[in-house]
């Protein structure tokens, strides 16, 4: 997946893993340009965070528009009236001679995560806020919570200048943002999501692959610690283990639909082998893990069908996308026919031969 | 038996041949390398999957003592196994005696195993002591280990299987229904070859 992800350190010139990295180093692809701290449900700068704030399902990871970032980024220009952390120090602390202190401890405290363009822009506020009337007001939802508090203890605590984040019951952090309430829910459903998860891993982590006889999750390599699940039976091998037997060669003497198709196991016939992290419990699980696998190649353009230059042997039933250059899918259409002894059976191939041009 | 082994191996053959034949362009040589990788990777696989089993039958001897798997000292890829021939058989009270050979695509590809004792069996080569099973052929099942090879032919050695036969002769008796004469045949090659000699 991520291997079509351009490479945010490719994109800026100097990616030190070279061919070994697991972002794409092809100009083609899109960059991920999706805020992680969103995803989360605590991203301290609100919508004035140059990433998108938008929720990613995981069919889709990349949301490629250049466009759209750019408009999103002139926006927020607009939009930016003064750095919430000023107004919020005057408010909170009266004396002048701290004010000044604090101020500057937190600007320097924020300063250098934001993008040069803005900082520039802060400056030029500031100025016009000693100079003539500007909003002092900032709603609630948009003042950032202290990013300390967020990830676990804040060393200022009652002291801090920053909205401390109500606490999260699943991970124990002050993260809850007290007025953002979709982002509350969001980061509540990532906690739970998360638990599971590392529940499941930690099941996981005693399976064994009857193959190589070894903990699949204690594999040496990355590529190799993955799960791989027959389609119809629920027996557990390493990915690499089942790959490299389904594609052993018939030549050795094997029977390719009933030895080497078939689970080592049970010998039940299976179609096809799906690549996972983990292993699941339930029947629903391994139907989740079948689905968003199924839906992660269909977004991939099938080699064979080649954008319509060539044929695709597995034809409709293909897991991946048979579209044209044009964007435009490939048209599914089931001829029946009528065979001779009264059964219908379906018609594969049918090439339509234009023969209204030359009439 | 290390990883290193391998490499070495290559890197003094390879050292050999820059010797002898000095002319020969580097090309070839880095070629042979890169067929060499390939294939010590499969080697590093099978090697440690029998590594694995051999531990699990140094654990695990006591559990099943009808087989006695032994690696042979200096090739992994070289076992030998002493299984006792299973009751109410003809094969009852022989100890006999099994060669493994594996192939380095192991567990890809099946363990060739033979008879080194004598046994009279429809199913079992009487002079190469080959073993007619399906499990050792087209139904082979990565998932099996040399201890339930093993198994099988135990299994095997109790319901003969007259219809595919290897030994003609003793195929036929069972075929024609002389239950009988292939016991008796059975039982006295059990005693001339796989029982301890009296006195």
């Amino acid at each position: 997946m991520s291997k079509r992800i351009l490479c945010k350190f490719f994109l800026h010139g100097a990616c030190l893993k070279g061919e070994y990295c697991e972002f794409s180093h092809d100009w083609q692809d899109q960059p991920n340009n999706i805020c992680t701290f969103y995803q989360k449900g605590v991203c301290s700068y609100g919508n004035r965070c140059r990433y998108d704030h938008v929720k990613v399902s995981r069919q889709q990871t990349s949301r490629p528009s250049s466009l759209n970032t750019a408009s999103h980024v002139t926006s927020d220009f607009h939009q930016v009236t003064l750095p919430p952390v000023v107004s919020l120090t005057r408010e909170y602390n009266p004396e002048p001679s701290t004010s000044v202190d604090v101020s500057a401890m937190s600007l320097a405290h924020t300063l250098p995560c934001k993008p040069a363009w803005t900082k520039a822009f802060e400056v030029d506020t500031s100025l016009n806020d000693e100079s003539g009337p500007c909003p002092t007001y900032v709603s609630p939802a948009d003042q950032p919570i202290c990013s300390f508090a967020a990830s676990g203890k804040c060393p200022r605590g009652d002291r801090c200048p920053h909205i401390h984040g109500d606490l999260c019951s699943i991970c124990g952090k002050h993260c809850l943002h007290p007025f953002r309430p979709d982002e509350r829910e969001e980061h509540i459903k990532m906690c739970h999501k998360n638990n599971k998860h590392l529940e499941a891993l930690k099941c996981s982590q005693e399976i064994e692959c009857s193959v190589c006889l070894e903990h699949v999750l204690s594999k040496p390599t990355a590529a190799e610690r993955k799960f791989g699940l027959l389609s119809e039976c629920d027996h557990p091998f390493c990915i690499s283990c089942i790959r490299n037997w389904r594609s052993n060669s018939p030549a050795s003497g094997m029977d390719v639909n009933s030895a080497l198709r078939a689970c080592p196991i049970c010998r039940k016939l299976s179609y096809f082998v799906i690549p996972s992290v983990i292993w699941y419990s339930t029947k629903e699980e391994k139907q989740e893990i079948v689905d968003s696998y199924k839906i992660k190649l269909k977004s991939i353009d099938c080699k064979y069908f080649d954008f319509g230059n060539g044929t695709c042997p597995f034809g409709t039933s293909c897991f991946y996308k048979h579209a044209y250059r044009d964007g435009r899918l490939e048209e599914v259409v089931l001829r029946h026919l009528d065979a001779e002894d009264g059964s219908t059976i379906i018609a594969k191939d049918i090439r339509f031969v234009s023969g209204f041009e030359g009439g | 038996m290390s990883p290193f082994y391998d490499w070495i191996c290559q890197f003094y053959v390879l050292q050999d041949e820059c010797l002898t034949k000095s002319f020969k362009p580097v090309l070839v040589s880095v070629c042979f390398e890169f067929s060499g990788a390939s294939s010590s990777k499969i080697m590093q696989a099978s090697r440690a999957r029998l590594f694995k089993e051999y531990k699990e039958v140094q654990r695990e001897k006591a559990v099943d003592p009808d087989i006695q798997l032994v690696c042979d000292d200096s090739n992994i890829y070289k076992w030998t196994a002493l299984i006792k021939g299973p009751s109410e058989t003809p094969y009852e009270g022989g100890v006999f005696q099994l060669a493994f050979s594996i192939p380095e695509q192991y567990p890809l590809l099946p363990p060739q195993v033979r008879f080194l004792t004598k046994i009279f069996h429809p199913n079992v080569h009487f002079k190469t002591g080959e073993i007619c099973l399906d499990i050792l052929k087209n139904a082979w099942s990565p998932a099996w280990t040399l201890q339930s090879v093993c198994r099988a032919i135990i299994a095997l050695m109790a319901h003969p299987e007259p219809d595919s036969p290897l030994n003609c002769d003793s195929g036929n008796l069972l075929r024609s229904g002389d239950v009988r004469g292939y016991r008796s045949m059975a039982r006295m090659y059990t005693r001339l070859a796989a029982m301890p000699k009296k006195g």
